[in-house]
């Protein structure tokens, strides 16, 4: 009788390992973020559009760069060495200084402001991900995309400065 | 009254006290030890000594003769190099030190020739270098001769689509030209500091170009001679353009020192436009070819 019972307590705990397991799989199938990146950007990203409002990620912070072409003096140094060309880096004092304000799990950050201000039917996002964003980037895209806003995204490498090809209208940024 | 012994002791253990510590300190004498020894004590907290370490590691690592570092193993200049490079940066970053520039800007400019996107760390440690004659003689001199030699490339592209058979009649303002050049790069040789080492090479190139268009007897002979003088200058001139390229295009270096030396890249390119304008009103230019 005692067997019996050591029996069924064995096998209901197998079971319930086995449920949990089938039933967190399946929860975690359906938690994950529908919005996937692609492996590769558009290559209609690359031309600039003053509709498109771009957006600088870099860790958890979302710097507001400005409409095509344009960078935000507020935070950008802008560098123009060319007339053609337009290079826009954040020192890093004015990232240490404001890092409340461009981070993203701040909900009274700047860039939310700025996505209030745009218009979802009129504008889009380009965000610039720097590798150290990519953990972030989704749960980012996720507030950009419950705005209403439409997306597009661009890799940028870790040292790489933004750069604006005025010239020949595109993102002057080499892949 | 009856108290004066006992301070007069109590002064006495202090002083011997003192004098005891400070012996402890004086025993050091930071100069007799290596590198790695003084990398020991940073590492037990003599943090003051940061700038000794920098200076240490840097005469370590940048004078040391290759044939020992041979002996000990690439892997262990390699770790040398890394540590040089970390202390000095520290030194320089935490305590303004222009020596430990002075040691990162000899370091990276023996980079650049091999690597040309190291021109950004060498912009910024011959800024922050305690010998400002170096960073003078960059944006002055340097720049005058990456305008020359970018006008007489320009230059010699054109005399060479010209017609062939018309050399001869233009030898007098070809060879002033060219004479200009020589001697403008004989008054900027001594100043010059990066292309010290390509100056002297041009220049003798210029002399045999001036001398052999004297004797040339065809138009052609002087075809041929310019269209060697145009692989040569080129040839020799591939550092002068790869840097005045990335000075021209900076987007390619590092954000991070880019956004500190955009002020220096912008006088380079400026006094480089001027010394280049400065030739073009001054001699041939097209149209004005016989």
């Amino acid at each position: 009788m005692n067997m019996n019972r050591w029996i069924v307590l064995v096998f209901s705990v197998v079971v319930g390992i086995f449920i949990l397991t089938i039933g967190c799989g399946v929860f975690t199938i359906i938690s994950r973020p529908t919005v996937e990146l692609d492996t590769t950007p558009s290559k209609s990203v690359r031309t600039l559009d003053k509709d498109s409002f771009y957006i600088e990620l870099d860790r958890h912070f979302a710097i507001p760069v400005g409409f095509g072409g344009e960078c935000n003096g507020d935070f950008y140094r802008v560098i123009s060495l060319r007339e053609d060309r337009l290079i826009c880096i954040v020192p890093g004092d004015v990232l240490k200084k404001n890092q409340s304000k461009f981070d993203i799990f701040n909900r009274d950050a700047i860039i939310y402001k700025v996505l209030k201000e745009l218009n979802p039917a009129k504008h889009t996002c380009v965000m610039l991900v720097r590798p150290s964003a990519f953990e972030f980037y989704h749960r980012f895209l996720k507030d950009v995309l419950d705005s209403g806003f439409d997306f597009s995204w661009f890799p940028l490498d870790t040292f790489q400065p933004i750069v604006f090809n005025l010239k020949e209208g595109r993102l002057g940024i080499k892949r | 009254m009856i108290r004066m012994p006992v301070v007069s002791f109590a002064m006495v253990i202090i002083i011997m006290l003192a004098s005891a510590c400070s012996r402890q300190d004086a025993a050091i004498n930071y100069d007799e030890l290596t590198a790695e020894e003084l990398e020991i004590l940073y590492q037990q907290g003599h943090r003051n000594i940061l700038n000794k370490l920098c200076d240490a590691y840097a005469k370590w690592y940048l004078e040391r003769p290759e044939a020992e570092w041979w002996l000990d193993g690439s892997e262990y200049k390699r770790e040398a190099g890394l540590k040089f490079v970390d202390y000095c940066q520290k030194a320089y970053s935490l305590e303004n030190n222009k020596k430990a520039a002075d040691h990162l800007r000899s370091y990276y400019l023996s980079l650049i020739d091999k690597q040309p996107l190291y021109l950004g760390e060498f912009i910024f440690y011959l800024k922050g270098s305690e010998n400002t004659k170096i960073y003078e003689s960059f944006v002055e001199y340097d720049s005058h001769f990456v305008a020359l030699i970018e006008h007489s490339v320009m230059m010699i592209d054109k005399i060479l689509s010209m017609n062939r058979y018309k050399f001869s009649d233009n030898t007098s303002e070809m060879i002033a030209l060219f004479d200009r050049y020589r001697k403008d790069l004989k008054r900027i040789e001594p100043n010059l500091f990066m292309f010290s080492a390509e100056i002297r090479l041009i220049i003798s190139m210029f002399d045999n170009l001036i001398e052999s268009l004297g004797k040339a007897r065809s138009d052609f002979e002087m075809g041929w001679i310019i269209g060697e003088f145009r692989g040569q200058i080129k040839t020799v001139g591939t550092f002068v353009t790869n840097i005045s390229r990335i000075i021209d295009n900076p987007e390619s270096l590092n954000k991070d020192i880019l956004v500190k030396i955009s002020d220096i890249l912008a006088v380079f390119k400026q006094n480089k436009e001027k010394y280049f304008k400065q030739y073009a009103v001054s001699f041939l230019e097209e149209g004005t070819m016989k």
